[in-house]
Order: C-alpha cells, then sequence, then structure tokens
C-alpha cells in the first residue's frame, strides 16, 4: 500500500515538475482578449437606454454584472441587446477559449430629471487652454464626450485645488440628485474630485467625500452622483481636487479634472 | 521587461492561472490577422540585455539590401540597433539624435543612406548604414511657414526616385516639405486646416510605386484616420478613410500597405494593431485587430480584439513577408516580430 502511495506520488511529482512546453511564439492562452465593444443609444436617457454589444472576437462571449461585482464565467450572458430604465452602473468582460478575459469595461447611464436642466452662469471656473471645448454651455447640453479627451469638444478641463461652477434652474426644480459626468485618466493626470459641495446663500446644503484612488485602474467614464433632496433655484457647485496621490509620477501636483455633463437625476 | 510578460500585464492587473499539471496543456500558437495575411508571434526576437542596449521608444526600423535590420529608438545611447534577421544584434550607433523617430532607407546608385527624423533637433540627418553624417535638413526658415524652430517637429521622410526628399512635419505645422535631392526646398503643401488637402498629425510619408507609371505620396492624416493621396508635386489626389485606426507611417511592400496602427477605436491607449491594405486600399487584414469590414463601401470602425501590441508605431517587411513591429511607450521593450504563416 505504502509502496503504492510512493509510486503515484513520485509520478505526480515527475509530471508536475516538467517545464511547460515553452515556445518563442505566443500562446493563446498567453494572450489577452480586448475590451468589448458596447455603443448605447443614450447615456443620458429619459425613457430608457438600450445597449448593444460587440465581442472583440465573433466567437467571444460578452457577461455582464449590474451589481458591481466582478464579471466572471457564470455572470449573465449579453445577447441582442439590453435595456434599462434607471440609473444602472455596468460591467462588462469579454470570454473565449484558451485566452485570458478581457479586462473589466465600466459602463453607466443616468436618467435624467425632465425639468431639471440647468445653465452655467458666467463667473464659473473657467476651464484651461487647451481643453476649454464649446465653452460652460456644453456642461449642460446632455451630449457626452468618450475617453478621446483630446479632441473631444464635449470635454472641459479644468487643473484647479478648486473648480466652481454657478448653477441656475430654469423653475425651482426639486433635485434628488446632482450627476456630474467626468472623465477618470490616471495615466492622462486627469483624478476624480476628492469632495463636493453644493452651496446656497452661503450655506453648505449637501456634500460628498469621494475616496482618493489607490491605483490605476485605466481610464473609464463615470458618473458621480450627489444627493441633493431639496428644491433649488441657483446654487454653486464647489469641486475640490486633492494633489496626485503618492503612488503616481505626478505625486503633488494639481492633477486635472474632466467634466462633460451636471445635470439633475432621479436617485435609482 | 520581457515581451512576453508586458503583453500579459500590461492589460491585466492579474494573470492568467497556471495549473499546476501543466502537461495537461497542449500549447496552442496564436495566429493573430485576417486571410492571407495571418501570423504568429516571436516575442523573443531581438530582446536584448536592457542594460547594456537599452531602448526607449522603439520608433522605427528599415531593412537593407542585405536583409539587416535597423531600429530606430530615442534611447542616446544607442539610438540605431542593427540586427540580422533571426534577431542577432550585429552592432550598434548613434548617441546625438534625442528625438530620434523617423527612419528610412535609400539606395543611391548602389549605396543605401538612411534619414533620421528627429523630432527634439528639428531636423532630418541623412547617414551612411554605419552612421556617418551626410547631409542635414535644418529647420526650413525659407519657406516662411515657421517663425521658429519649436514650431517644426518632422516625423518621417519620403524619397523619390530622383533623390527629391519629402518631409511630414507631423507634430509641427503638418506641412509636407519638398526639398531636392540637394536639399532646397521645391515646394511645401498640407498644413493645418479643415479641407481634404489638409492634415492633422501628418505622422508618415512614403512613395507609393505599385503603380510604377505614376508614383504618388501617401500622407498619414492620423487624427482623422485618413491616409492621404498628393501627386509628387503635392496636388491633393484622393482620401482612404480607416475608420478607427490611428495609423502610423504607410510602408509598401509588393501590392499591399502595411501601417502600424498605434490606437483604435475612439484613440484610447494600449489599442493598436497593424493594418494591411490590398492595392485597391481595402482594409484585408488587421493582425491584433477585428477581420475588417465593409458595409456599403465604407469600412466599419476598427478595433483592437487582441491585446498584443500596446502603441505600435512602425512595421518593416522582410523578404519573406514576415512583420517586426517597433513600439512607442510599451514599457522600453524590443521589437516583436510576426511569422507569415
Amino acid at each position: 500500500m505504502m509502496g503504492r502511495l510512493i509510486f503515484i506520488l513520485t509520478t505526480l511529482f515527475f509530471f508536475a515538475c516538467q517545464p511547460k512546453n515553452y515556445s518563442s511564439f505566443l500562446q493563446n492562452d498567453e494572450a489577452v482578449l480586448s475590451l468589448p465593444i458596447v455603443v448605447v443609444d443614450s447615456v443620458l436617457f429619459q425613457q430608457q437606454a438600450v445597449f448593444r454589444m460587440f465581442p472583440p472576437l465573433a466567437a467571444a462571449e460578452i457577461r455582464y454584472t449590474t451589481n458591481g461585482k466582478t464579471v466572471k464565467l457564470d455572470s449573465p450572458l449579453c445577447k441582442d441587446s439590453l435595456v434599462f430604465i434607471g440609473n444602472t452602473d455596468l460591467q462588462f468582460r469579454a470570454f473565449y477559449g484558451d485566452f485570458i478575459p478581457s479586462e473589466t469595461l465600466l459602463y453607466s447611464v443616468r436618467k435624467v430629471s425632465n425639468d431639471g436642466r440647468m445653465n452655467i452662469l458666467d463667473g464659473s471656473t473657467l476651464p484651461k487652454t487647451p481643453y476649454e471645448g464649446t465653452g460652460l454651455n456644453a456642461l449642460s447640453d446632455l451630449k457626452k464626450g468618450g475617453l478621446d479627451f483630446r479632441s473631444n469638444a464635449h470635454w472641459l478641463g479644468y487643473q484647479e485645488k478648486v473648480i466652481e461652477l454657478y448653477l441656475k434652474f430654469d423653475n425651482a426644480t426639486f433635485c434628488e440628485q446632482i450627476s456630474l459626468s467626468i472623465l477618470a485618466d490616471y495615466n492622462s493626470w486627469i483624478f476624480t474630485p476628492s469632495k463636493l459641495e453644493l452651496v446656497y446663500n452661503e450655506m453648505v446644503i449637501a456634500e460628498r467625500m469621494i475616496d482618493a484612488p489607490i491605483e490605476d485602474d485605466g481610464a473609464c467614464l463615470k458618473f458621480i452622483d450627489f444627493p441633493v433632496g431639496v428644491s433649488v433655484k441657483e446654487a454653486t457647485l464647489k469641486i475640490y481636487m486633492d494633489d496626485i496621490p503618492d503612488w503616481h509620477v505626478g505625486k503633488g501636483s494639481v492633477p486635472w479634472f474632466f467634466i462633460d455633463e451636471v445635470f439633475c437625476s432621479f436617485e435609482f | 521587461m520581457n515581451r512576453r510578460h508586458f503583453i500579459k500585464n500590461t492589460s491585466l492587473g492579474f494573470a492568467s492561472i497556471n495549473l499546476p499539471f501543466a502537461f495537461v496543456k497542449s500549447p496552442k500558437d496564436l495566429i493573430i490577422g485576417h486571410g492571407t495575411h495571418r501570423y504568429k508571434v516571436d516575442v523573443n526576437w531581438g530582446a536584448l540585455n536592457t542594460g547594456v542596449y537599452p531602448v526607449k521608444d522603439c520608433h522605427e526600423m528599415v531593412i537593407d539590401k542585405k536583409g539587416r535590420v535597423y531600429l530606430l529608438t530615442n534611447h542616446i545611447k544607442n539610438n540605431v540597433l542593427v540586427y540580422n534577421a533571426s534577431g542577432r544584434l550585429l552592432k550598434t550607433w548613434g548617441t546625438t539624435y534625442p528625438g530620434a523617430h523617423g527612419l528610412t532607407i535609400n539606395d543611391e546608385g548602389g549605396e543605401e543612406f538612411l534619414y533620421i527624423a528627429d523630432n527634439d533637433r528639428h531636423e532630418v540627418i541623412k547617414t551612411t548604414l554605419g552612421g556617418r553624417e551626410i547631409m542635414i535638413l535644418p529647420f526650413p526658415m525659407e519657406s516662411k511657414k515657421y517663425e521658429e524652430a519649436n514650431q517644426y517637429i518632422p516625423t518621417e521622410t519620403a524619397i523619390a526616385d530622383n533623390g527629391d526628399i519629402y518631409v511630414s512635419d507631423g507634430y509641427g505645422a503638418q506641412y509636407v516639405l519638398h526639398y531636392s535631392a540637394k536639399g532646397e526646398l521645391l515646394n511645401v503643401f498640407g498644413g493645418r486646416g479643415k479641407t481634404d488637402a489638409h492634415l492633422d498629425n501628418a505622422h508618415g510619408i512614403c512613395i507609393d510605386t505599385r503603380d510604377a507609371d505614376n508614383p504618388q505620396l501617401l500622407v498619414t492624416d492620423r487624427m482623422r484616420n485618413q491616409l492621404k493621396v498628393f501627386t509628387l508635386d503635392g496636388v491633393f489626389k484622393e482620401v482612404i478613410d480607416l475608420p478607427g485606426a490611428y495609423i502610423c507611417r504607410p510602408v509598401i511592400k509588393g501590392d499591399y500597405v502595411y501601417l502600424a496602427t498605434i490606437w483604435s477605436g475612439d484613440g484610447t491607449e494600449g489599442t493598436g494593431f497593424i493594418s494591411v491594405l490590398d492595392k485597391s486600399n481595402r482594409l484585408v487584414s488587421a493582425p491584433g485587430g477585428i477581420e475588417p469590414s465593409y458595409s456599403g463601401g465604407k469600412l466599419n470602425r476598427m478595433h483592437q480584439a487582441i491585446k498584443v501590441f500596446h502603441h505600435p508605431h512602425d512595421v518593416c517587411i522582410d523578404a519573406d513577408e514576415n512583420l517586426y513591429v517597433a513600439q512607442w511607450n510599451s514599457g522600453q521593450t524590443y521589437p516583436i516580430k510576426l511569422i507569415r504563416v
């Protein structure tokens, strides 16, 4: 019995110690799938948002989650399209055979309040050259920028410790939450704010603290939702930026902040 | 960092799980590309001791008549690394090209010469294959298009059969400057603007000799995802649309045009692939990219499919139609060789 056990263990040990068949050529199981392509008809919508998904390889599968959990092989499979009627934060990944699954693609949509449109008044902090986009009006035109911030006029780029935006609604509006549509791209020194405040008559009527990023997790489009829950006609939105954190090559400098929309949204 | 690890690790914070019983796996060589242009990926070609032969950005590569491969990097310890086809280093030279970017080879009466476009020096330098400087084309003040040298950032050079030299100012004012073989400025065209004859990131240029009776210029308009055709006199002829393909310089081999494509889709970092156009300038293969498809005669937007490349910046093709891919901002890694299958 003991001899048989030793034989089995020796055999297993022998095979386990065999060097992997090493090739000069890249193997399928060393290759990483690229991100799936996701197209949505309207990131900022009033009725519904319809997603269409395209895999990086024709035979690859795209899976997704909406609960913030990591997308795995047993996560729901994307078929022709996905339809959402409320605020949704999605994660997508591509899977295929031996290939290493793709990174995670984050995608969010927000339901915009019908009368939640606002104007950004003169006197607000102006963006920095060359990222003036089409001016402050770009922040309330419900037109989203993409990851191509260098050539996309929807984005306004700032490099200030505090950015103030004077918001004015057409009518006094009950605002469940204010949403900021922003870009995070740490590789390009573009960071998220550390704090948001909504100020009316020199009083802070709402605020939100935001954790500093702890590592570079790739460029992505984000919404920062900011509960308000009061009727407002006008207010000042203050956006605070911390210095670039120590883990980044630009540590200690004032980061860039890129924003393309501010709007009232529903809290779901 | 070695390229195999760079390819696996740059896109993921985690690696694949290696099974303890590796012998049960049957390795499969990755094949990239489409149709007649499909390749295996050799990640060991040309790898060197980075402490002895460092590279920063590997910008461009050319091959001489003897099959020796010249790699241009902006590392001033060794701006030019010369390999044989199997990837053995033969020699290095060059310490004075901090902005080494464009590398073109040209046969002039039996002797081959190199043309280096240097971003930082704001000039083009002609050298022998061994690195002896023959001629310098300085900042073209006489063009009256520039007020100071900093506005002129040449990225590429193309040489016509008569010796005329074309320089694309791809990181500067976007002009193409046409010189005689002796360096006299003959013409200036392109520049920034909104018409088809204007350019936005005129990153690369070549002489398209596929129609031997009618050579013409192919000029990259990278930010518009287009290749533009001009006569040798600088008259605009047509646009070749390549949506989603942020192309670098065009390289002609046989009936095909090869282009390293540094970004794809919406221009996100790390999404490069290689583009191969046929004689009618249709994209027929995209190693590392999705399979090209056309709708109504127009190319559907291209994207990366597999993360083989990070920022491919140039491609050169050997006699066996294997490709060598130099990459910008890719972990200071050496070029990747693609073996045609």
